[in-house]
């Protein structure tokens, strides 16, 4: 018995050391088996999230932009406090035109922009 | 008999450990022959193998498929056509950078075309290792009829 209580609070501390806290709104991220993995980077990055909806959430405060000009607002003010990395977190039902324009705002900003990825197991080799 | 449990115990807690071990390592691909689109296999039989440096450029369109086209600094222009489906495309890619020199991909996505689309052509190239650029379309109210209408 104390041995079944072991293994159950080591599974459980195994389970919480993994797990991930974040506080960015839930989407539906694009899928990818073989893309490098994702560097652990989290000095100097804003993170916009496109949801399924098709609206950019802008950082942990969660705040929803209405148009392009006021993401670039967002984008410069993040900028301005020090970030100069971009990442986005998009639903991967929205069109490619919507992370064209976050990337020509990166762009005329001068900032680093980057897509997140899930990646899912090893696939059928070709 | 207490010696005899510890021993039991102890046992049990090594098995499990290593079965933990083999399934967090195990290896559980499973290999597969895709077939190609039989017009795309005869005209990449027909490219000779001895042209310089060839690059590929993938255009995601909006029904999931990808059109394809091979230049090279010798001036060859060659539309390859239309695959359909992120696992053609893997097999494609994979026959190309097999048989005839690749040196890199040029991944351009149609303005309305779904990320995931986008993102498994990137995939695709990842996993041939082929090096890629990707660049999404931003959309200037401009049909994507150009593409779609290719064969």
């Amino acid at each position: 018995m104390l041995r079944l209580i072991d293994i159950v609070l080591i599974l459980l501390f195994g389970f919480i050391s993994i797990s991930h806290f974040d506080s960015s709104i839930a989407v539906q991220l694009p899928e990818a088996g073989h893309m490098p993995r994702l560097q652990a980077e989290f000095q100097n990055l804003a993170v916009v999230s496109l949801d399924e909806a098709g609206a950019f959430v802008c950082g942990p405060e969660r705040h929803q932009v209405a148009s392009a000009a006021e993401l670039r607002d967002w984008l410069a003010g993040e900028q301005a406090a020090g970030a100069t990395q971009v990442r986005l977190r998009a639903d991967r039902g929205r069109p490619s035109s919507e992370v064209a324009l976050l990337q020509e705002l990166c762009g005329e900003l001068d900032l680093g922009l980057s897509l997140e990825i899930i990646r899912r197991a090893e696939e059928i080799r070709p | 008999m207490t010696l005899m449990r510890g021993y039991i115990t102890r046992l049990i807690d090594v098995t499990l450990i290593i079965l933990i071990g083999f399934l967090s390592v195990a290896d559980l691909d499973d290999r597969a022959v895709l077939p190609l689109p039989a017009g795309l296999a005869a005209v990449l039989d027909t490219l000779g193998r001895d042209e310089a440096e060839r690059r590929l450029e993938i255009m995601a369109t909006e029904t999931g498929s990808f059109l394809l086209e091979l230049s090279s600094t010798t001036g060859l222009n060659l539309p390859l056509g239309r695959v359909s489906g992120s696992d053609t495309l893997r097999a494609v890619l994979a026959r190309l950078k097999a048989e005839h020199q690749l040196a890199g991909a040029d991944i351009r996505s149609w303005p309305r075309v779904p990320l995931q689309t986008a993102v498994d052509a990137v995939d695709a190239c990842d996993l041939c290792e082929i090096p890629r650029d990707v660049r999404f379309l931003p959309d200037t109210g401009a049909p994507a009829v150009a593409a779609e209408a290719q064969p």
